[in-house]
C-alpha cells in the first residue's frame, strides 16, 4: 500500500529573472515498508522534496500525502501535531534538543502526546542502537554517531508511517556512517519502517529498496533493488 | 427548613445539569468511537482516514487506530506474498521432478523386461516410483488448494460422463484385482462441478474402495439426484474401517494401522475431501468393518 | 473535548529552558522585582495619601461617620431609629444625647456632656484608648485634652469637679465625676466631649425618664438590637404626650444620629434617600436632615480630593512602561538566542501555542519569584515615602494613616503580571510563529540568518553607524528607556526650582501670622475669639511691624427691592440647587423684611490690603465712619449688578437695637484672609473702620487678628505668640509663615525624594537595557569581530567602535530626554529656553558623566568577557 505520495510537486523561490524551481514537478509514491533513497547532488532540490514530504514546507504547487494524509490542507499547528504522531525526522545535524539528555530527547515527541511510550518497545530501540549506556547523557557530551543514533531513536519510537532522514551520515566518518545506515537498514526490518532517507553518497544509497535520482528538481532516472536502472518514469 | 431544600434543589439541579451535560458529551464520544471502528471494520482498512487532527486525544486514538490498521494491511499483504513463494516453490518442484519420475518408470520398466533380471526387487521399485509420482502430484494439487490460488471452475456438468471417467479409469485396476467395477447413474444428473478436479476426488475414493476390497470382492458407483444435491455413492466389499477411525481417515496421511501392510501414502481421501468442499460439496464416510464401507459425495447441484 | 495531557511535558521543558539561562533568570527577577516594588511603592502611598487626608477631613469636620443628623427632639430620634434599623444599605449607626454642659473657664473651650453607645463615640473621634465608656452614673469619659487644662492626672478613677448646666439658663451646678475613660485630644481641637452614662442623663434630662428613647442610651451597646428588644415603644406611646417636641426648646437633651453605610460609594444619594424615608428631611441643627460628611465627599471628589487619578494613572503607566521596555528586552533577547532550539521542538513536533506556553510559563516562574520579594519591600518603601508624601500645604502635621493592606499586594501583583504578559508578547510571537525550516536552516548554517554584508567600513566610527542601522529597533528601546529617566530627571529640577517660596506664599497667607478660631465646619467657628486682652498683648508685640484685626458681627438691613429682586433671582437660579437652609434663611428674610448681612470692622493694616475695582479711597476718608466699604461678590453676581449703588444709603439695625445710616463708599475686593469664611447667599458683608464697629457692636471681640514681623523677626514673633497667647488658649489656630516655610521644604524636598528615587529605578532600567543591548550585539557578531581581529583590526579600535555605538544610543537618549522637557516646561510654565537651560546644566552635567561612564565601561566589559574565548574557537562558530 502507498503511504506517501507526492504529486507534480513544485517549489519556486524568488520572482521573476531571478527565480528558481527548487522542485519542478516531482511524483514520487512510497510503498508501505520500503526503503526509499533520494540521491542528488547539492542544490538538485532534495533536501526541499525532504521538507516538504515532512511538511516542514509547503509546495509552490502540487500536492503531498502521507498515510492518506493530505497535508497542503492542515493548518500549521495541525501540520505539527500531525508530524509529531506520523513522521519521524533524523537530520545531518541531529537535531537533538540540547538541554534534555538523550532518554528525555527519545520520549519526547511520545510525551508531547501525553503518553509514555511501551517500555519493551522502548528497551528494543535503545538496545538495537547501542543508547543504553548513554541514556542519562547530554547530547553535547556525545559524539556525532550516538548523538545521531539517538535521534534515530527519538524517529523511531512514535512508530512513525514515514522515517524521513536527511543526509543522516553528512557529519560522520565512513566507518559510523555505515554503522547508522546499517542501523537504519535493520529498524526498517524489525520495525516494517518506512524510510525516505535523501543522500548525495551513491554508495550509501545501495542499502536502499529503490533509488531515485534528482537532478535540477525533476526525478530524472530511478533503479530498483535488482538495480536495473530505468529511466525517467 | 427553607433553606435546606433551597439548597438541596440547587445540588439536584446542578446535579441533573451536569448529568445531561456528562451524558451527551459521552454520548457524543460514542458515536464518534463506533463511527471510528465502523470505518475501520467495513471499509478497506486504506480508506479508513482520520476525522480530525488536533491535540486531542480521540485524534490520538483515531491516529493510533490509522497507523495499526495500516500495519495490518501490510502483514496482511506479506503473508499473501510468502504464499506465493511457497507455491511457486512447489510447482517448481513438482515440474521439476516430473522429468526424473517418468525416467524412473520407463527404466525400471525396461529392466522388468529384461527376463535375466531382480524382477522382484523391479517390481517393488516400479511400485514405489508410482507411488511417489502420486504423493508428488497430489502435494502440488493440495498446496494449491490449500493457498487457494487453485482455479476451480464450477460450472454445471453431466455427472454420468464424470461416472462414466473414472469408471475407465479404474476398470483396468479392479480387473487386474478380480474385482468387479460398476457404476448407476441416473439419466440426465448434471451438478456444478469442476470435471477435471472432481476426477481427480471420486478417483481417489474408487482407488481407495479397491485398494481395500479384497479380490472377488465389489465396488459400485452409483449416483442419485437429491433435492439439493447429486449423491455419488461409492460402495463397496472391502475390508471396512473401524467405527472409531472414520472421522480420521480424511486427516492428511492417515493410515489405519489395519491397513498399514497395503500400499497407500494417505494422502488420496484427505485431497478428495479438499476438492469436494472447495465445490461447496462435502464427503460423507460409513462403514460396516468386515463387510465393506460406504464413501457419499454430494456436489450442490 | 479530552484533551492530550501534555501540560507537564510543557513545564519541564520550561524548566529546562530556565535552567540553561541562569544569567537571564536573575536579570528578569530582578526587573519583575524593581517593576513590583514600583507597583507597590506607588499604590501603597497613593492610598496613604488618600486615606491621611480623608482622616485629616474627619477630624476637621469632627464626625468620622457618612452621615450625621444633630439636634433632633424625642419624637424625631424615634423616627429616625425605627427607619435606620430596617434600612438596606445602612450597615450601623449610633446615637448620644446632649445630658448637659460643662462651665468651666480653665478649659478654654465649651465640654459638651453627652450620653451615647460606642458608635457616636467612634463618630465623635472620641473612643476611651483606656478604660471604657461609662456604665455608672457619676462617672465621666474625656480627653486628656481635658484632663490636661483642669490638672488632673491620667488615672482611671480620678475625681473630676465640673460645673455642669442642664438647661438654657438653668444654673450650674457642681459635680464630681470619676474619670473612667480617656482618650488622647488634639490641641487644635475647638471641642470636647464627654461621655456620662445613660443614668445620668435621664436623670438630669427630664423627658428621657419617661421616654422610650433612654431605654437606646444603655452605654456601649446601643445598637439596632438592643432596641428592638426593648422596643415596647411605638410612636403612639410618644406622640401620646409623654414626650412632645415642645419639650426641647434649646440642644439640651436632644439627639445625634450618627450613620455608617455599607459602602461609601453614592454617600449624597443615600443621605438623601435617608431624609426621604425618615422624613427628617426639614429637622436637625441646620435644618436640612441628614448631612453627608464632607470628609467623604471631599476624598471622592477627584478635583478637589488628595489624588487625582488620572496622575496615579500616568504613574502606573510610567512603572508599567519602563517594566514592560527592559522585561521585553530581557525576553526577546533571550528567546533569540535560544530561537534554534525553540526551532528544533517545533519540528519534533510541539506546535507554535505550546511554545508560546513554554516561553510565559518561564516568565511565570520567575513572577513566582520577583513578586513576592517585589512586594512587601515594596510596601515597606511605600510605608518610608508616607510621611514625606503626606506633608500637606495647609495643614499642620496630619497624622499620616499607614497602608498596608492585602488587596494593594493583589493589585500590584496583578500589574506586575499585566506587565510581564505584555512583555513577554513579542517573545511569544516570534516562537509561535517561527517556521520549522527556518529554524532548520539555523540549525545548519551557524547562527545568524542576517545576509553576509557586502561592504565593511573601515573606521571605528563607520562601523559602529553601520550596527546602528542595522539594529535600529533594539536601539530605539535602549534610547527611549534611558531617555525616560533622565527626562523625570531634568523635569524635577526645573519644575522644583520654579516653586519660589514667595509665590508660594502668597496663595496661603496674606501676612506672617493669623491668629482666630474658624475650624473649616461654620457650626464650630468663633467669631469672638480675639479678646481685648488677646489684642492687648497682639498690639504690646515688640516683634510685629504691624497688627491687624477683623471684627465680625451678624447684623441686619432693611430689605429694599431692588435687593429682593437680586437675590430671589439668585434663589431662583434653576442651575443652581441650594440646600433647604439657604432656602429657608431667605424665606424668613422675606418674612421679616430684613437681610441678615455681616458687619465687619476693619483695622488700617487689612485696609490697605483691599484691591480696588475702582477708584481708591484713602483710610481718612473712610475711616470717618459715616462710609461703609461692601465687599464685591465675587460668584453670584453678575459683573452689573450690585447690592447697592454709590452713594446710595445703607440702613443698618442693631441686636441692641439701635441703627445707623450709612453712606455707600463703593466696593472693594477683600483678599481671603480677611472675608468671612463661610457660604452664604443672601447676604453680604459690609465693612466699617474698626471704631466704627466698636462703637455700634457690644462685644468687643474680633473675629481674626493678623501680624506682620519685623524683617527677620519671624522666629521671635512665633514664639511670642506661644509664650503669650497659646499658652493661655491652645485652642487658637495659628497660620504662621514659619510653618508654612516649613511645609514648602517639606514639599519641595518630596518632589526631589520622588523624582529622585524614580529617576534611579528608570536609570538603572535604561543602563540594563543598555547592558543587554551590548551583550546581544556583541554576541550576535562573535564572529564578525573575530573576522575583523584575525585580518588585524586591532582590540583598541573594536572597543572603540563599540564604545562609538553605545554613545550614539546614549548620547540620543541625553539630547531626546533634554528635548522633550525643554519643550514640555516651555509649554506648561513658560519659562525661556534660556532659564531652562541653566536649570538643567547640572543635572545635564552629572547625568553626562553617568552616560559616558556606561558606555565606557558596559562595552568593554561586555568585550573582555568575549576576549576570554580563543580567536579560533570564535572563528570555528
Amino acid at each position: 500500500m502507498t503511504i506517501l505520495e507526492t504529486k507534480d510537486l513544485k517549489k519556486t523561490y524568488g520572482k521573476g529573472e531571478t527565480m528558481v524551481h527548487a522542485l519542478d514537478g516531482v511524483s514520487i509514491s512510497v510503498e508501505k515498508g520500503e526503503f526509499v533513497a533520494i540521491v542528488g547532488t547539492s542544490g538538485s532540490g532534495k533536501s526541499t522534496l525532504l521538507h516538504m514530504i515532512g511538511g516542514l514546507d509547503f509546495p509552490t504547487s502540487g500536492r503531498v500525502s502521507v498515510d492518506g494524509q493530505e497535508l497542503g490542507a492542515m493548518s500549521g499547528d495541525q501540520l505539527t501535531i500531525f508530524r509529531r504522531r506520523n513522521i519521524g525526522f533524523v537530520f545531518q545535524s541531529y537535531n537533538l534538543v540540547p538541554m534534555l539528555n538523550v532518554q528525555e530527547n527519545i520520549v519526547l515527541p511520545a510525551n508531547l502526546d501525553g503518553r509514555k511510550p511501551q517500555k519493551e518497545y522502548l528497551d528494543e530501540i535503545v538496545e538495537t542502537l547501542g543508547l543504553s549506556r548513554l541514556l542519562t547523557r547530554l547530547p553535547s557530551a556525545l559524539s556525532g554517531g550516538q548523538q545521531q543514533r539517538t535521534a534515530i531513536a527519538r524517529a523511531l519510537v512514535s512508530k512513525p508511517a514515514v522515517l524521513l532522514a536527511d543526509e543522516p551520515t553528512g557529519n560522520l566518518d565512513s566507518r559510523t556512517s555505515l554503522d547508522v545506515l546499517g542501523l537504519l537498514r535493520t529498524s526498517k526490518e524489525q520495525f516494517h519502517q518506512t524510510i525516505v532517507m535523501i543522500t548525495h553518497d551513491e554508495g550509501l544509497a545501495q542499502t536502499a529498496d529503490r533509488i531515485l535520482h534528482l537532478e535540477d528538481g525533476r526525478i530524472v532516472s530511478w533503479q530498483d533493488k535488482g538495480g536495473v536502472r530505468h529511466g525517467k518514469g | 427548613m427553607k433553606e435546606f431544600f433551597l439548597v438541596a434543589g440547587a445540588f439536584l439541579a446542578a446535579g441533573i445539569f451536569w448529568y445531561i451535560l456528562f451524558y451527551r458529551r459521552e454520548k457524543k464520544l460514542m458515536a464518534r468511537l463506533q463511527n471510528m471502528v465502523d470505518a475501520a471494520s467495513q471499509n478497506e482498512p486504506e480508506h479508513f482516514a482520520r476525522s480530525e487532527i488536533s491535540e486531542s486525544r480521540l485524534s490520538l486514538l483515531e491516529n493510533s487506530m490509522k497507523r495499526f490498521l495500516d500495519d495490518n494491511t501490510l502483514s496482511a499483504e506479506l503473508s499473501g506474498k510468502q504464499k506465493e513463494t511457497v507455491q511457486s516453490l512447489l510447482s517448481d518442484i513438482a515440474h521439476q521432478t516430473l522429468t526424473p519420475i517418468s525416467n524412473l518408470k520407463l527404466y525400471s520398466e525396461l529392466l522388468l523386461e529384461d527376463p535375466r533380471g531382480h524382477q522382484a526387487e523391479l517390481s517393488i521399485l516400479q511400485e514405489e516410483t508410482e507411488k511417489l509420482d502420486f504423493l508428488i502430484q497430489s502435494l502440488v494439487m493440495l498446496s494449491r488448494l490449500e493457498n487457494g490460488i487453485l482455479s476451480m471452475r464450477r460450472e454445471s456438468t453431466s455427472v454420468e460422463t464424470l461416472l462414466q471417467a473414472v469408471y475407465q479409469e479404474y476398470l483396468p485396476a479392479a480387473k487386474a484385482k478380480n474385482i468387479s467395477l460398476q457404476y448407476t447413474c441416473e439419466p440426465e444428473l448434471s451438478a456444478g462441478f469442476d470435471l477435471k478436479w472432481t476426477r481427480e476426488a471420486l478417483g481417489n475414493v474408487v482407488d481407495n474402495a479397491i485398494k481395500y476390497t479384497d479380490s472377488g470382492g465389489q465396488v459400485t458407483i452409483s449416483a442419485k439426484k437429491n433435492t439439493f444435491f447429486a449423491c455419488i455413492e461409492v460402495a463397496d466389499t472391502g475390508i471396512g474401517i473401524e467405527e472409531g477411525e472414520l472421522h480420521q481417515i480424511f486427516s492428511r496421511f492417515y493410515r489405519s494401522f489395519s491397513v498399514a501392510d497395503s500400499p497407500g501414502v494417505g494422502i488420496g481421501l484427505y485431497l478428495a475431501r479438499q476438492i469436494i468442499e472447495a465445490e461447496k460439496g462435502f464427503i460423507h464416510a460409513a462403514s460396516v468393518p468386515g463387510k465393506g464401507s460406504v464413501f457419499t459425495i454430494y456436489l450442490h447441484l | 473535548m479530552v484533551k492530550v495531557d501534555n501540560r507537564n511535558v510543557l513545564y519541564f521543558l520550561a524548566r529546562r529552558f530556565l535552567k540553561v539561562n541562569r544569567g537571564r533568570n536573575i536579570l528578569a527577577i530582578i526587573s519583575i522585582f524593581l517593576t513590583t516594588l514600583l507597583f507597590t511603592t506607588l499604590f501603597t502611598g497613593a492610598s496613604s495619601m488618600f486615606l491621611t487626608k480623608l482622616e485629616a477631613d474627619k477630624k476637621l469636620y469632627l464626625t468620622s461617620s457618612h452621615a450625621t443628623i444633630q439636634q433632633l427632639s424625642q419624637t424625631e430620634a424615634l423616627q429616625a431609629e425605627n427607619v435606620l434599623k430596617t434600612c438596606p444599605f445602612v450597615e450601623r449607626y449610633g446615637a448620644d444625647q446632649f445630658a448637659g454642659i460643662a462651665v468651666e473657664e480653665r478649659l478654654h473651650c465649651s465640654l459638651e456632656l453627652h450620653t451615647g453607645d460606642s458608635a457616636s463615640a467612634e463618630n465623635r473621634l472620641a473612643v476611651p484608648t483606656e478604660g471604657s465608656l461609662p456604665t455608672e452614673k457619676n462617672e465621666l469619659a474625656v480627653s486628656t485634652q481635658v484632663l490636661d487644662a483642669l490638672g488632673i492626672p491620667h488615672v482611671l478613677g480620678s475625681e473630676i469637679v465640673l460645673h455642669v448646666s442642664h438647661g438654657e439658663n438653668a444654673p450650674a451646678a457642681t459635680e464630681t465625676f470619676r474619670l473612667c475613660g480617656y482618650w488622647p485630644g488634639d490641641s487644635s481641637d475647638l471641642f470636647q466631649w464627654g461621655w456620662v452614662s445613660g443614668a445620668y442623663a435621664s436623670e438630669h434630662m427630664p423627658m428621657t425618664s419617661h421616654g422610650a428613647v433612654a431605654g437606646n442610651v444603655a452605654p456601649d451597646d446601643i445598637t439596632s438590637d438592643s432596641t428592638a428588644s426593648e422596643g415596647h415603644v411605638t410612636s403612639d406611646t410618644v406622640t401620646n404626650g409623654i414626650v412632645t417636641d415642645n419639650a426641647i426648646d434649646s440642644v439640651f437633651g436632644t439627639w445625634t444620629y450618627c450613620v455608617w453605610y455599607r459602602d461609601v460609594w453614592h454617600i449624597r444619594e443615600k443621605t438623601q434617600e435617608l431624609n426621604t424615608l425618615t422624613g427628617l428631611s426639614g429637622s436637625g441643627r441646620t435644618g436640612d436632615g441628614f448631612r453627608c460628611n464632607p470628609a467623604f465627599l471631599i476624598a471622592f471628589d477627584f478635583q478637589e480630593g488628595s489624588i487625582s487619578p488620572l496622575s496615579i494613572a500616568a504613574l502606573t503607566i510610567l512603572v508599567l512602561l519602563a517594566g514592560y521596555l527592559i522585561i521585553y528586552n530581557i525576553f526577546s533577547i533571550s528567546v533569540k538566542s535560544d530561537i534554534r532550539t525553540y526551532g528544533l521542538l517545533k519540528n519534533v513536533g510541539i506546535t507554535g501555542k505550546q511554545l508560546k506556553k513554554i516561553v510565559r510559563i518561564q516568565a511565570f516562574y520567575l513572577c513566582a519569584l520577583g513578586i513576592p520579594i517585589g512586594i512587601p519591600i515594596g510596601n515597606l518603601a511605600g510605608l518610608i515615602l508616607s510621611p514625606a508624601l503626606n506633608s500637606s500645604l495647609t495643614d499642620q502635621a496630619p497624622t499620616v494613616v499607614f497602608v498596608s493592606h492585602p488587596a494593594i499586594y493583589l493589585l500590584a501583583a496583578l500589574f506586575s503580571l499585566f506587565t510581564v504578559y505584555l512583555s513577554t508578547m513579542q517573545a511569544c510571537r516570534l516562537v509561535q510563529k517561527l517556521s520549522p525550516v527556518e529554524a532548520l536552516r539555523m540549525a545548519e548554517s551557524g547562527k545568524s540568518s542576517h545576509a553576509s554584508r557586502r561592504s565593511f567600513s573601515v573606521s571605528a566610527f563607520g562601523m559602529a553607524m553601520q550596527n546602528i542601522r542595522r539594529t535600529w529597533k533594539k536601539g530605539a528601546i535602549v534610547t527611549l528607556s534611558i531617555a525616560l529617566s533622565l527626562a523625570v530627571l531634568y523635569y524635577v529640577s526645573i519644575a522644583c526650582r520654579n516653586i519660589r517660596f514667595e509665590d508660594f506664599a502668597g496663595i496661603y497667607l496674606d501676612t506672617d501670622f493669623q491668629l482666630d478660631k474658624l475650624p473649616a465646619e461654620g457650626i464650630y467657628a468663633d467669631f469672638q475669639s480675639i479678646t481685648p486682652e488677646v489684642r492687648q498683648a497682639l498690639d504690646a508685640c515688640p516683634y510685629s511691624q504691624c497688627a491687624g484685626y477683623v471684627y465680625l458681627s451678624e447684623e441686619t438691613v432693611p430689605l429694599t427691592d431692588s435687593l429682593e429682586t437680586l437675590f430671589q433671582n439668585l434663589i431662583d437660579d434653576p442651575s443652581a440647587n441650594w440646600e433647604e437652609a439657604t432656602r429657608a434663611n431667605w424665606a424668613q428674610a422675606k418674612e421679616s423684611g430684613l437681610l441678615p448681612v455681616y458687619y465687619m470692622g476693619i483695622s488700617r493694616m487689612v485696609f490697605d490690603a483691599l484691591s480696588w475695582p475702582g477708584e481708591p479711597c484713602s483710610w481718612e476718608e473712610f475711616a470717618s465712619g459715616d462710609r461703609v466699604l461692601i465687599r464685591r461678590p465675587m460668584r453670584y453676581l453678575a459683573e452689573n449688578e450690585h447690592y447697592y449703588a454709590d452713594n446710595d444709603t445703607v440702613n443698618i439695625r442693631f441686636q441692641n437695637g439701635s441703627q445707623k445710616a450709612y453712606t455707600m463708599l463703593g466696593e472693594v475686593s477683600v483678599p481671603y484672609t480677611y472675608t468671612y469664611p463661610y457660604f452664604y447667599l443672601t447676604g453680604m458683608e459690609i465693612l466699617v473702620p474698626e471704631k466704627e464697629y466698636q462703637k455700634h457692636v457690644d462685644d468687643p471681640s474680633a473675629m481674626k487678628a493678623v501680624l506682620d514681623a519685623i524683617p527677620g523677626q519671624e522666629k521671635a514673633l512665633g514664639q511670642y505668640l506661644k509664650d503669650t497667647v497659646l499658652a493661655k488658649d491652645s485652642t487658637f489656630h495659628v497660620s504662621s509663615i514659619l510653618e508654612l516655610q516649613e511645609t514648602y521644604d517639606n514639599y519641595v524636598n518630596r518632589y526631589y525624594l520622588i523624582g529622585g528615587l524614580l529617576c534611579a529605578v528608570l536609570f538603572f532600567i535604561g543602563v540594563m537595557n543598555f547592558f543587554n543591548t551590548t551583550a546581544t550585539s556583541i554576541l550576535s557578531r562573535k564572529k564578525e569581530l573575530a573576522l575583523l581581529e584575525a585580518v588585524g583590526m586591532a582590540d583598541r579600535q573594536i572597543q572603540r567602535m563599540l564604545t562609538w555605538e553605545g554613545c550614539v544610543y546614549l548620547g540620543g537618549a541625553f539630547f531626546l530626554a533634554l528635548l522633550f522637557t525643554c519643550s514640555y516646561c516651555r509649554s506648561t510654565f513658560g519659562l525661556p529656553v534660556y532659564t531652562l537651560l541653566r536649570r538643567t546644566a547640572l543635572p545635564c552635567l552629572l547625568a553626562a558623566a553617568a552616560l559616558l561612564f556606561t558606555a565606557w565601561a558596559i562595552p568593554r566589559r561586555q568585550f573582555q568577557k568575549m576576549q576570554r574565548v580563543s580567536l579560533t574557537d570564535r572563528l570555528r562558530m
